[in-house]
């Protein structure tokens, strides 16, 4: 079309809103009777969908070895393949004083092997095209890397060297314990980590609020002793699943894995766990925590309560309705934060559900001078969505937007074999199941508004722990003036 | 590794809009990518941060559609939703289920030529403010950010095209009007200033169809010019010294390099690749392990249309003097000047590089709208009017020998020429740096 026929259709002015009902290269030809002011009245028409196919994630293939290692393989076309090295024992697994152990042993396991030194480690496998990674998380942790189809075989081996013969050297451990020391203490200025790491600190405890990546003073005193133990405990074949995912089959890769893990074995039985203890949900009452940052032009917003465990029913109703609350872009809360209040770049919540236990969490940060009445308009909204006769009960157009932002988020991930691994990890350390992914679709499709209604009714503002980091003289007062008393964090909330 | 390649059409409708369709069924799903080729290098005087602002204004609906498109593309289960702003252009885009195509065409194609019937005062100052709380979150009150705008501020002189950072400056933002609002899209928001690109799982006939009913019906414009002006280079050492709240210091040098794409491009690419962003490389094993004075580094090529610029930072580990990173960063540097580094050094360097293009390539579309697929063919396209580039990219990689490593870094990185910025720890602000 030519801006000089559009000009054509404007000087005529006869274009009248017709149906659209197929699609068409052109605007339907107007009957020059016809008269309507606008000749692109035809655009109001939304298009009509086409063919769809579903987006449906894998069932992975599934096998254990004779030692008890599970291997999971999922076929993907790309030129290159995911590997991770999953353990179920994370950092809720870890006893008290001992935050950080899981992602630290991880991390060390990439610096050296029995074999290979810390460079030429890291030669071997970058010379296969990317850098070995490792992290932990509450329930999980593991070691992986990435290597074309046609280098999966040595990337397998190295993968096996790493899992099951570290050097755990105690000069490197020296230096790589330095290195996520500073990584902390990087961590820590950022206020929204810090907010958020805080905030669970006192949702959950001292214990099992630690942050993954551990606290200072119990890094300080890990030992190389502490992590050849938990490796011992955590690595081990009946403990960890190989994800595999890429060009391939279980078929193709079987005899290479049998090669490389088929001769791991773990010392002794599984040994029993003794994770941190959980402590009783703190009564806040109203309370206001603040790490001083004096001079920040923004506060950063934690604000929690404990939720459901991962295993209680209902897990994927619960997602449902912290969606609409705040995980969607549309969100309510970002909504009334940024969209209508300009109060934040982004404000969201989220649920957080792993084996051990749950939580609700709000987060955002804020301009300082309106950080009251941002956390007035987050729990208000809250509010709102437990309780329908304040006015905006759940409607069944939100919940279904939010059903399909979350079926089509986890079919997005097939894009990329990373993704698709990191889906994997948790079939495994949460014990799924192994269709759990092709079983999504029809989870979600019988969740109405009613179900995310009734999961909304979980939410407690007035059990919220909030926690922030901001400029405590300018935004205290108007805190108090809103009922909330005002406490200064102690030190041990940012260790 | 074998070359990659993105097969592709590259067609353009009679308004100037420019197409570029990417087929591929595996997955039942479509990337649409919109390039407007206008940036912070398009700016007024006195209007830095404008070209982002406007980008923010794009969602706010458009006359057809209304103000409700985000709920839309939420409700069909569109991915990957967003727009971002660099230096020489603004992308939108969203992946949406394959019988959605005409939706996603439906809503861009309104927002190309009609976004000013719903665009007002009210939502300008919303806009404008949320704008302000993103500069507050991602510069402000970001550890190291204050310093980055520094950085910036420094490398290129006020009223070059690239001067400051794209997110602009409070004042300007305070500054912008409507009118500037108007003008800006009369200017720069038409078809043929504009690339589409699709990737994913489409009937290329129907595709086309609907690309021409929905955006062949827009007028043209007025061709914008796009901003040249030649890029001054630093002739001196500019050094500055920022006191943040931060605990750890950071040593960040920031160097121009020529223009995206250009003789030197891809042997700086495998130049920064061999200083960092793996642990067998030179800056991580000098400064990291060998003589453990960071606790991170970091070695970036960004490639633009008017200039490059290259980074290279270390953040100082507990305890350690930011002198002693300062030397040791440039012995690095002067010794990869000097001598070039060995052959395993820089085919590892070109490994990781390719490989991660090889990764990269899965994605219909990046993060950024110039990554995966999409962003890539549009990416080739911007710089290059060639969206088929990447076969050609990967050989320039591949090509790059240890001498011409060394010779760039002896060529752009030197310490005659670069800005340096210290974040000095506000807390141990006594000592000299």
């Amino acid at each position: 079309m030519t801006k000089s026929f559009l000009s054509f259709l404007a000087l005529l002015a006869f274009a009248c809103g017709s149906e659209v009902k197929v699609y068409q290269g052109k605007p339907p030809a107007q009957p020059v009777a016809a008269r309507s002011a606008d000749p692109d009245a035809w655009r109001a028409e939304r298009p009509p969908q086409g063919t769809s196919a579903e987006v449906r994630f894998p069932k992975p293939e599934l096998t254990k070895l004779d030692n008890g290692l599970s291997v999971y393989v999922v076929n993907r076309p790309a030129a290159a393949a995911t590997l991770r090295l999953v353990t179920k024992s994370g950092a809720s697994s870890l006893p008290a004083g001992k935050s950080g152990l899981a992602a630290l042993t991880a991390r060390l396991m990439i610096e050296s092997t029995k074999k290979h030194d810390s460079l030429a480690l890291a030669e071997a496998a970058e010379s296969l095209g990317s850098p070995l990674v490792a992290d932990a998380a509450r329930d999980d942790a593991f070691v992986g890397l990435s290597a074309l189809t046609e280098d999966v075989d040595r990337a397998l081996e190295l993968l096996a060297e790493v899992a099951t013969v570290p050097a755990f050297a105690p000069k490197e451990f020296e230096r790589v314990r330095g290195e996520w020391l500073d990584g902390i203490v990087s961590e820590r200025q950022m206020p929204d980590r810090l907010a958020s790491l805080a905030g669970l600190r006192v949702l959950l405890g001292a214990a099992q609020g630690q942050p993954v990546g551990g606290s200072v003073s119990d890094v300080k005193g890990l030992t190389v002793a502490d992590l050849k133990a938990f490796h011992a405990r955590a690595f081990r074949p009946d403990n960890a699943a190989l994800i595999v995912v890429g060009d391939l089959t279980l078929e193709r890769v079987y005899t290479t894995v049998v090669r490389h893990f088929g001769g791991w074995r773990a010392a002794g039985r599984p040994r029993a766990e003794t994770p941190a203890a959980p402590t009783p949900p703190p009564a806040t009452g109203r309370t206001v925590m603040i790490v001083d940052r004096p001079g920040a032009v923004q506060t950063a917003l934690f604000a929690g309560q404990r939720f459901p465990a991962r295993s209680a029913p209902g897990f994927e109703a619960r997602e449902v309705m912290a969606s609409i609350v705040g995980g969607l872009f549309t969100s309510r809360i970002n909504t009334n934060l940024r969209e209508k209040h300009a109060y934040t770049y982004g404000a969201g919540a989220r649920a957080v559900a792993t084996r051990g236990w749950g939580a609700f969490v709000v987060s955002t940060s804020v301009r300082t001078d309106v950080t009251a009445k941002a956390l007035r308009e987050a729990v208000k909204e809250l509010e709102r969505a437990r309780d329908p006769a304040l006015g905006a009960p759940i409607t069944a157009e939100e919940t279904s937007r939010a059903k399909a932002d979350l079926l089509h988020a986890l079919g997005a991930r097939l894009e990329h074999t990373s993704r698709v691994a990191a889906a994997i990890t948790p079939l495994f350390s949460l014990d799924l199941g192994v269709d759990y992914h092709t079983r999504y679709p029809s989870l979600l499709d019988v969740i109405g508004p009613g179900d995310v209604a009734s999961s909304a009714l979980l939410i407690t503002p007035d059990e919220l722990v909030v926690v922030l980091v901001g400029d405590r003289k300018q935004i205290a007062p108007e805190l108090e003036q809103l009922g909330y008393t005002v406490a200064l964090a102690p030190e041990a909330l940012t260790d | 590794m074998k070359p990659l390649e993105i097969p592709f059409e590259k067609l353009t409708l009679d308004n100037g809009l420019t197409v570029i369709l990417h087929r591929d069924p595996t997955l039942p799903l479509v990337a649409v990518n919109l390039w407007y080729h206008v940036g912070p290098a398009n700016e007024p005087p006195g209007r830095s941060g404008f070209a982002h602002l406007f980008e923010h204004l794009m969602f706010e609906g458009s006359r057809y559609v209304g103000r409700e498109f985000d709920k839309m593309l939420e409700s069909v289960g569109a991915t990957n939703v967003n727009g971002t702003t660099n230096w020489d252009r603004t992308n939108y885009f969203e992946t949406v289920p394959r019988e959605q195509l005409g939706l996603a065409l439906w809503i861009e194609s309104d927002r190309m030529g009609f976004l000013l019937d719903v665009v007002n005062q009210e939502r300008l100052d919303v806009q404008r403010d949320v704008v302000k709380n993103e500069r507050r979150q991602s510069y402000e009150n970001a550890p190291y950010g204050p310093s980055s705008l520094a950085l910036l501020d420094a490398m290129f002189p006020a009223g070059h095209p690239y001067h400051g950072a794209v997110i602009g400056s409070m004042a300007d933002l305070s500054a912008a009007t409507l009118d500037d609002v108007k003008n800006f899209f009369r200017a720069y928001y038409a078809p043929n200033n504009a690339t589409l690109a699709l990737a994913g799982d489409f009937d290329p006939a129907e595709a086309k169809m609907l690309v021409e009913r929905y955006f062949g019906t827009l007028g043209g414009k007025k061709g914008p010019s796009a901003p040249r002006k030649p890029t001054p280079p630093l002739t001196k050492p500019i050094r500055l010294v920022i006191d943040e709240p931060v605990e750890l210091a950071r040593v960040a040098h920031g160097y121009i390099a020529p223009p995206a794409y250009g003789a030197d491009d891809a042997a700086l690419e495998v130049a920064t690749a061999v200083l960092a962003g793996g642990r067998a490389t030179r800056l991580y094993r000098k400064l990291v392990v060998e003589e453990k004075l960071a606790a991170d580094v970091d070695a970036s090529l960004d490639s633009n249309a008017l200039a490059s610029m290259v980074s290279v930072d270390a953040t100082v580990a507990s305890g350690k003097a930011i002198d002693a990173v300062e030397a040791a960063v440039d012995r690095v540097l002067d010794d990869l000047a000097a001598k070039a580094p060995t052959a395993a050094e820089v085919e590892r360097a070109k490994r990781r590089i390719l490989f991660a293009l090889a990764s990269d390539i899965e994605l219909l579309n990046g993060r950024g709208g110039e990554s995966g697929r999409a962003g890539m063919l549009q990416r080739f396209n911007h710089y290059l009017g060639d969206p088929g580039y990447l076969p050609k990219w990967y050989a320039a990689i591949a090509a790059v020998t240890p001498e011409d490593v060394r010779r760039v870094v002896a060529t752009h990185l030197g310490k005659q020429a670069r800005v340096t910025v210290i974040t000095r720890p506000r807390a141990a602000q006594t000592g000299a740096p």
